[in-house]
């Protein structure tokens, strides 16, 4: 998201999964995907955790494919009651996206056991909209905002 | 008494030719330092298993073919993990690199000199572009994101600007849901920060300077005036930066490269950086000293 302490770029990715029924869904992409291979696996950890993932057109394609062809599951659920409180501990107003407010819950690739795991419900996409941005400090307002790097959709055929 | 124990101790270690001594760091420094870390747990064994042999026998310090297996084994670690490993685990094995072609060479010690002054000289040459091009260091906002988002800054923002603990572990709170999302519609405005940003832009542009005042000492081939202080400057970068980020793995290997580059008569200034090698492994601690600062 930001330089590293030795001045390296780095970006954070978004990730908007859509079912064939129009629900949408916010994906993690910062953690691990155990669903994949090996080879794939270092391929996406290293694109997405580190800085060397280029956002190019075709990097951003072959990244959308692996998301698109293998379920998501549910990962984690976000708690946004204590926004109030944590805003005026903090002296900080955070404004988030509606998408955000509206879902607190994140999704991830499933893995190998949740794609046995019948308890799991499985989701499969019918769209990726993949985002590159950067974190940028407005100085003039002391805000940090989203600083759109490249954007990539991809829609099943 | 102990100043005198002390000067007896600093007399046997500068007693020891100064190519052997910086091998011996390095080697102990390998020693410590787990480079393979939980990846190649084989490949940890091998460095591990040659650099007890070097500590144990000059000869085998002096081994050119061990020295030459011990970056091999660097090899095989930085091609597998090319893109995603720490950066300064290139520096580390190019001065193993250094080493083996400084071993068996007829002027060990002159190789290693010129090597070490390199490496520094360039490390710090590219650490400056990056940070001037990436802009962030520049406006202040990498440090001023860093003073609230990295909690091993947490006690300088605490105490320089005045913030409490509740108070940076709210901003750590909002600025990972800020994270979850990266969109055009989300903001993070800070209402009361001037102190914070007056601190992060007097530690951006230290920074900056500290580092190309360093990599322009380092390799402008001068020991006269300004130049002749290039040992001040690097001892001052690696104590004001590694209590502070603590990445031994770096300061070490700075310190050991800084070590060689130091003529054999400069003996106050060869004790100094042996001292700082050794004080600092204990910037691992630093992190636990912070926590309890942050809570007084």
């Amino acid at each position: 998201m930001f330089s590293g302490l030795d001045g390296s770029a780095k970006r954070s990715l978004s990730c908007i999964g859509t079912d064939a029924a129009g629900n949408q869904y916010l994906i993690s992409i910062e953690n691990s995907f155990p669903g994949l291979d090996d080879r794939e696996y270092d391929l996406l950890n290293t694109r997405v955790d580190k800085s060397y993932f280029l956002p190019t057109k075709n990097n951003l394609k072959a990244l959308a494919e692996l998301i698109l062809h293998a379920p998501i599951v549910a990962q984690e659920r976000y708690d946004l009651r204590d926004i109030a409180w944590l805003e005026k501990t903090a002296g900080v107003d955070l404004k988030l996206a509606p998408e955000i407010k509206k879902s607190t819950v994140i999704y991830r690739l499933a893995s190998e056991e949740d794609v046995h795991d019948e308890a799991i419900s499985k989701i499969s996409l019918s769209n990726v909209e993949l985002g590159m941005w950067r974190l940028k400090f407005y100085p003039e307002d002391n805000a940090f905002r989203w600083k759109a790097v490249s954007s990539f959709d991809l829609k099943t055929v | 008494m102990l100043a005198v124990k002390l000067k007896q101790i600093k007399d046997s270690i500068l007693q020891c030719a100064p190519h052997v001594l910086v091998l011996k760091l390095t080697v102990i420094f390998l020693l410590l330092y787990d480079y393979a870390e939980n990846d190649f747990r084989a490949l940890s064994f091998v460095i591990t298993f040659i650099t007890v042999l070097m500590l144990l026998s000059d000869k085998m310090l002096l081994n050119r073919l061990l020295w030459w297996v011990v970056f091999a084994v660097m090899a095989v670690v930085l091609i597998r993990f090319m893109t995603s490993i720490d950066n300064h685990k290139y520096v580390i094995a190019y001065w193993t690199l250094a080493c083996a072609l400084s071993v068996g060479a007829s002027k060990t010690e002159e190789v290693l000199k010129f090597n070490g002054r390199c490496l520094i000289g360039l490390a710090f040459l590219f650490a400056f572009v990056w940070k001037i091009l990436a802009g962030e260091y520049i406006d202040g906002s990498f440090f001023t994101g860093t003073f609230i988002s990295d909690d091993r800054f947490w006690v300088f923002s605490k105490s320089l600007m005045g913030m409490t603990a509740d108070a940076l572990q709210a901003s750590d709170d909002l600025f990972r849901y800020f994270e979850i999302y990266p969109n055009p519609v989300s903001e993070l405005i800070f209402l009361s920060a001037s102190g914070l940003r007056v601190t992060a832009l007097a530690v951006s542009y230290w920074t900056i300077l500290i580092e190309g005042i360093i990599a322009l000492t380092f390799l402008v081939p001068s020991k006269h005036g300004f130049f002749a202080n290039r040992d001040f400057f690097l001892i001052l970068f690696l104590i004001t930066t590694y209590f502070i980020a603590p990445v031994s793995g770096f300061a070490l290997i700075l310190c050991i490269m800084g070590l060689a580059n130091v003529e054999r008569s400069r003996r106050n200034t060869r004790a100094i950086y042996i001292a700082a090698f050794f004080l600092l492994q204990l910037c691992e601690f630093a992190p636990d000293v912070k926590d309890y600062l942050l809570q007084i």
